[in-house]
C-alpha cells in the first residue's frame, strides 16, 4: 500500500494501535479531529504489534494527512552483528541513574534529565546503542547486579530474556524518532510506547508534546498483566507469598508506569476526557497545571434529524454498539438479554460492531447466545452506520467494564436514544450530569454496576416498558448533549491547544 | 614388594660396590667384589623398572626385565644411573600425561530464596482489608489477588462484591478473576457438547451427560451465577442429570447429584426422595443425611433435624457439624407453633 510521504508537516500524530487500521473510539476521535483542522497538515505514525494483526485501513485518509509511515515493535528486527563490547562506564552510571529515578522518584528528580542525556547516546555507535545494551560486559554486568538486589524470582535465565525483551522495542522508538520527518509539534493520543516515542521527540528536537488520553493506557496494561497466562512465575511453594504478585507481572507493570511517567514528565499539554480519569493522571505523576479536561463532541446536526423519525413508544429494541471484544463485556449484555426476553419475549438484541479483532471472544459470545437459547433475539450485525441504526432502536446498552467518554452514548443522545450503561469512565456524568445545572437536565438513562445482568435487564425493562420516562429520558440526552458535548466546543478547545503550541 | 624399596636397595649395593672399589683399589677381586653387588643391584633396579611400566610395555615380563637389566648390569658407569633416571622421566611422563575424566569442584552456593518476601498481613482479614476503602489501594488489590489462592466458593461472593468498588483497579482485577474462572468453565462445557454429539456408545454417551450436570452444577456451587442465569443453570444441571439416570438409573453419584440440585431448587419433597433413593442404593448415609437434614430444616420440622442429627452423630464429623449437633441433639426443640407465639419465626 502507498502511503503520502511528505518532507514536513505541522503536527506529529503519534497513534498505536488505533487510526487508521483499527476501528473504535478512539480512531473516530483521531478522524474527528484531522478533519476538524484542514488549516494544518497531518503527518502520522502508527505504531503496530505485528503486520499480520491489522488488515486493511479501516478508514480512508483525509486530506490534510501528508505523511504516514507504519511501524510494527514485534515484528522481526535485524540484530546488529555480535562483537565483544566492554561498555562506557559513563553511559552506563547515567543508565543507573535513571533507572534509581524510575525506582525511587522522589529522592531521585533528575530523571527528565537523565533521559534527555541517553536519548542521543541511543543511536548505532553511541555509547548506549543497541549492541552496547545486548552484548556489552558493562550490560552484562548491570542485569546482573539488578537480579541480586532486587529479583525474588529465582530464575536468572527468565529474568535475563524478560529484561531483553522488554526493552527491545525502546531503540525501535529511538530508531523512528531519528528518522521521522520535521513537525511543528507533536500529539500523542495515549502513553505507552507512543507516548514514549513522544517523549523522544520532544527531548530531542525541543517541539512542544501535546498528550490526549481517552483511556488510562497504564492502568489497562496493569489489568490485562495480572490476568497475562504469559508471564512466569518460578517461585516454589515456600517462596511464594500469595498476596505478592510474580517478580515479572512487576516488572512489566513497572516498564508501562515508567513509558508513562517520561511521557507526562515530556508533556507540555496533558488532556483527558473527564475529571476522574485527570485525577489518576496526576496520581501516575502528571503536573497538575499542565493537565486539563476536554470532553468528546459530536456533531449534533449530523444527528438531530433523526429524531423526528423515532416511534412514538419505545421499540423493544436494545443496540449494543462496539466492537466485539472482552473489554466491552459482551457476553454480561448477552446474559442480561436472557431476562430481558424471559419478560418481554418479542426484545431484540443486536450487537453492532466489527468482529474481527478477537475471533475466539466473538466465537464465545456466540457459543454464550446458543447455550441461553437466544438465537431467534440476538442479532450480530456486524459494522453498521450510525444514522441509519439509531432511529430503529429504543435503547443504547453499553455494558463495557471500561471506557472512556463513549462517543455511542453521545451520538445515541444526539439521535434521541436513550441509554443504559455500566458505571464506567465518565458513563455517570453522561447519563446524570456532571454538575448542578447537568444534573437538572434530568437522566438520560440508568446506570448499573459491571457484570451485573440482572441490573442491566431490570433497568433496560424499567425505561422500554414506560414511555413517558423512556420519553423524559430522550429529552434529557438531547438537551445534554446540546448543552455539553457538541463537537464545535471539543475543537475550539483543541485549537486554543494547537495554536499555543505551534505559535 | 615395594618398587620404591627395590629402587633404594638398588642404589644403595651399587653405591656399596663402588665404594669397595674406592676402598680396596683395582684388583681382580676387588672386581669381583664390586660385580656381585652390581649384578643385585642391577637385577633389582631392573625389577623396579618393570613394575613402573604400564600396561602393555610390562609384557613379556622376563624379557622386559632382562632388558632393563642388560641396560644397568653392562653399560659401564652409565648404565644404572642411565635407568635409574630413564625410570624418574618415564614416571614424571606418565603422571603429567594422566587424564582425569573427573576433577572436584567448589560447591556452588545454594541460595533458597534471593529475596526474602515480606510477610505484609495476618492470614485472616482479606474480607475486611477489602471491605475499608479508607485503605490504600495497592494493599487492597494484594488482598484481592490472594483470593485466587482460595476455593471459589467461598472467593466469588467476595469477588462479587468487589464489582461495585469505588477504585477501578479493584473492580477490574476482581471481574478478571471471576470472569477467568467462568470462562474456564464455559469452555469445558462446550467441549462436552461438542463430545456428545459424536458419542456413539451408550457408555460415552453416559460420561458426557454426567460431565454436564456436573460443570452446570459447579456454575452454582462456585457462585458464578446469579439471577436468572442461576436458574437457567440449575435448570440445565438438572435436565443432564436426569438425561444421565436414563441411562444409568442406580448411580448413587447421579443420584446425589440430582438431590442436591433439586434442593438448591427448593423442590424439597423431590430432592428428599431421590437422596432416599441414593442411600438405598448404596450412597453413605453420612454423606445423605446432612442434605435431609437441611430439607427438614427448611421445611421447619425441627423434630426431624433432631432425630436425623443424632443418627448423624454416630460418624466421624467436622468440627462445625459436631457443634450443630450439640446444639440440637438433647434439648427440647419447640414446636413451630411456638415459635410463632414467641415471635421468634
Amino acid at each position: 500500500m502507498n502511503f503520502p510521504r511528505a518532507e514536513r508537516a505541522d503536527i506529529g500524530l503519534l497513534l498505536e494501535g488505533t487510526f487508521p487500521y483499527v476501528s473504535g473510539g478512539v480512531s473516530s476521535w483521531v478522524n474527528q479531529i484531522i478533519r476538524g483542522f484542514p488549516q494544518y497538515k497531518f503527518a502520522l505514525i502508527f505504531i503496530g504489534s505485528q503486520p499480520e494483526d491489522y488488515g486493511e485501513p479501516k478508514y480512508a485518509l483525509p486530506d490534510n494527512v501528508v505523511h504516514l509511515e507504519t511501524h510494527y515493535l514485534y515484528n522481526k528486527q535485524a540484530v546488529p552483528q555480535v562483537r565483544a563490547i566492554h561498555g562506557d562506564p559513563g553511559v552506563f552510571g547515567n543508565i543507573r541513574h535513571l533507572h534509581d529515578c524510575f525506582r525511587l522518584p522522589e529522592s531521585n528528580p533528575d530523571g527528565l534529565e537523565s533521559f534527555r542525556k541517553l536519548i542521543p547516546e541511543m543511536s548505532p555507535g553511541g555509547g548506549a546503542g543497541l549492541d552496547t545494551f545486548l552484548y556489552s560486559e558493562e550490560s552484562w554486568a548491570f542485569v546482573k547486579e539488578k537480579y541480586h538486589k532486587y529479583c525474588s524470582d529465582p530464575s536468572f535465565v527468565d529474568y535475563f530474556w524478560t529484561v531483553r525483551s522488554m526493552h527491545a522495542p525502546v531503540w525501535m522508538l529511538a530508531e523512528i524518532a531519528r528518522n521521522f520527518i520535521p513537525v511543528r509539534a507533536y500529539h500523542t493520543v495515549s502513553t505507552g510506547y507512543a507516548g514514549l516515542l513522544g517523549a523522544m521527540l520532544k527531548e530531542k528536537n525541543g517541539c512542544p508534546l501535546i498528550l490526549s488520553e481517552h483511556g488510562i493506557y497504564t492502568k489497562e496494561r496493569k489489568i490485562d498483566l495480572f490476568q497475562a497466562q504469559w508471564v512466569k512465575d518460578n517461585r516454589n511453594v515456600f517462596q511464594r507469598d500469595p498476596t505478592e504478585i510474580s517478580y515479572f507481572r512487576q516488572l512489566w507493570i513497572r516498564f508501562f508506569q515508567q513509558l508513562g511517567t517520561r511521557c507526562y514528565d515530556s508533556s507540555d499539554h496533558i488532556v483527558s476526557l473527564f475529571e476522574a480519569n485527570r485525577l489518576r493522571q496526576i496520581e501516575d505523576g502528571a503536573q497538575a497545571q499542565r493537565t486539563c479536561n476536554i470532553p468528546n463532541g459530536v456533531n449534533v446536526q449530523r444527528f438531530a434529524p433523526l429524531r423526528s423519525l423515532r416511534p412514538a413508544s419505545p421499540p423493544p429494541i436494545l443496540c449494543l454498539i462496539g466492537r466485539v471484544v472482552p473489554i466491552k463485556d459482551i457476553k454480561t449484555y448477552i446474559r442480561a438479554m436472557r431476562t430481558v426476553v424471559n419478560r418481554m419475549t418479542h426484545a431484540q438484541g443486536w450487537i453492532a460492531g466489527p468482529e474481527d479483532e478477537d475471533p475466539d471472544y466473538v466465537d464465545e459470545c456466540r457459543d454464550l447466545v446458543d447455550g441461553l437459547g437466544l438465537g431467534g433475539n440476538i442479532k450480530f450485525l456486524g459494522f453498521q452506520q450510525m444514522t441509519e441504526l439509531l432511529p430503529q432502536v429504543g435503547l443504547v446498552v453499553l455494558s463495557s467494564i471500561s471506557e472512556g467518554l463513549p462517543l455511542v452514548l453521545l451520538e445515541g443522545f444526539a439521535a434521541g436514544v436513550p441509554a443504559v450503561s455500566t458505571d464506567v469512565g465518565s458513563c455517570r456524568q453522561l447519563i446524570y450530569g456532571l454538575d448542578e445545572q447537568d444534573q437538572a437536565f434530568g437522566a438520560a438513562g440508568r446506570i448499573v454496576g459491571i457484570a451485573d445482568p440482572q441490573a442491566l435487564a431490570e433497568a433496560a425493562l424499567e425505561l422500554l416498558t414506560d414511555t413517558a420516562v423512556w420519553n423524559a429520558a430522550s429529552v434529557a440526552g438531547i438537551r445534554r448533549v446540546e448543552a455539553n458535548y457538541t463537537q464545535e466546543k471539543m475543537f475550539d478547545s483543541y485549537r486554543d491547544i494547537y495554536e499555543k503550541a505551534l505559535s | 614388594m615395594n618398587k620404591f624399596l627395590l629402587v633404594v636397595l638398588a642404589l644403595a649395593l651399587e653405591f656399596a660396590g663402588v665404594a669397595t672399589i674406592w676402598k680396596n683399589g683395582s684388583s681382580d677381586a676387588t672386581l669381583f667384589m664390586y660385580l656381585a653387588p652390581h649384578a643385585l643391584a642391577s637385577l633389582l633396579l631392573a625389577v623396579a623398572c618393570w613394575y613402573f611400566l604400564s600396561g602393555n610395555y610390562r609384557r613379556p615380563r622376563w624379557l622386559v626385565t632382562l632388558l632393563f637389566f642388560n641396560f644397568a648390569f653392562f653399560i659401564p658407569v652409565l648404565g644404572l644411573p642411565g635407568v635409574f633416571v630413564a625410570m624418574l622421566i618415564a614416571g614424571y611422563r606418565r603422571r603429567s600425561k594422566t587424564v582425569q575424566p573427573f576433577t572436584n569442584l567448589v560447591m556452588p552456593e545454594f541460595v533458597l530464596s534471593l529475596r526474602e518476601p515480606e510477610i505484609r498481613f495476618s492470614q485472616g482479614g482479606i474480607k475486611s482489608r477489602l471491605a475499608h476503602s479508607a485503605i490504600p489501594t495497592q494493599q487492597r488489590l494484594q488482598s484481592l489477588l490472594a483470593l485466587q489462592g482460595i476455593p471459589a466458593r467461598v472467593s466469588s461472593p467476595l469477588l462479587q462484591d468487589m464489582l461495585g468498588d469505588a477504585s477501578d483497579d479493584i473492580r477490574l482485577v476482581a471481574y478478571g478473576l471471576l470472569d477467568s474462572r467462568e470462562k474456564k468453565i464455559t469452555a469445558q462445557i462446550h467441549r462436552e457438547l461438542v463430545n456428545l454429539r459424536s458419542a456413539e456408545s451408550r457408555g460415552l454417551r453416559l460420561v458426557g451427560l454426567r460431565h454436564l450436570a456436573e460443570l452446570y452444577w459447579e456454575m452454582i456451587y462456585a457462585g458464578l451465577a446469579q439471577g436468572d442465569l442461576r436458574t437457567h443453570a440449575l435448570d440445565q444441571a438438572l435436565y443432564y442429570a436426569d438425561s444421565a439416570l436414563k441411562l444409568a438409573s442406580r448411580d448413587t453419584g447421579l443420584l446425589f447429584l440430582k438431590g442436591r440440585i433439586l434442593l438448591e431448587s427448593k423442590m424439597y419433597e423431590e430432592a428428599r426422595l431421590i437422596l432416599e433413593q441414593a442411600m438405598s442404593h448404596g450412597l453413605p448415609e453420612s454423606r445423605a443425611l446432612p442434605y435431609i437434614v437441611e430439607i427438614a430444616f427448611n421445611r421447619r420440622d425441627f423434630a426431624t433435624v433432631q432425630v436425623l442429627l443424632a443418627r448423624l452423630s454416630m460418624y466421624q464429623l467436622t468440627p462445625i457439624m459436631k457443634n450443630t449437633i450439640r446444639f440440637w441433639v438433647n434439648r427440647q426443640i419447640p414446636t413451630e407453633n411456638q415459635l410463632v407465639k414467641e415471635n421468634r419465626i
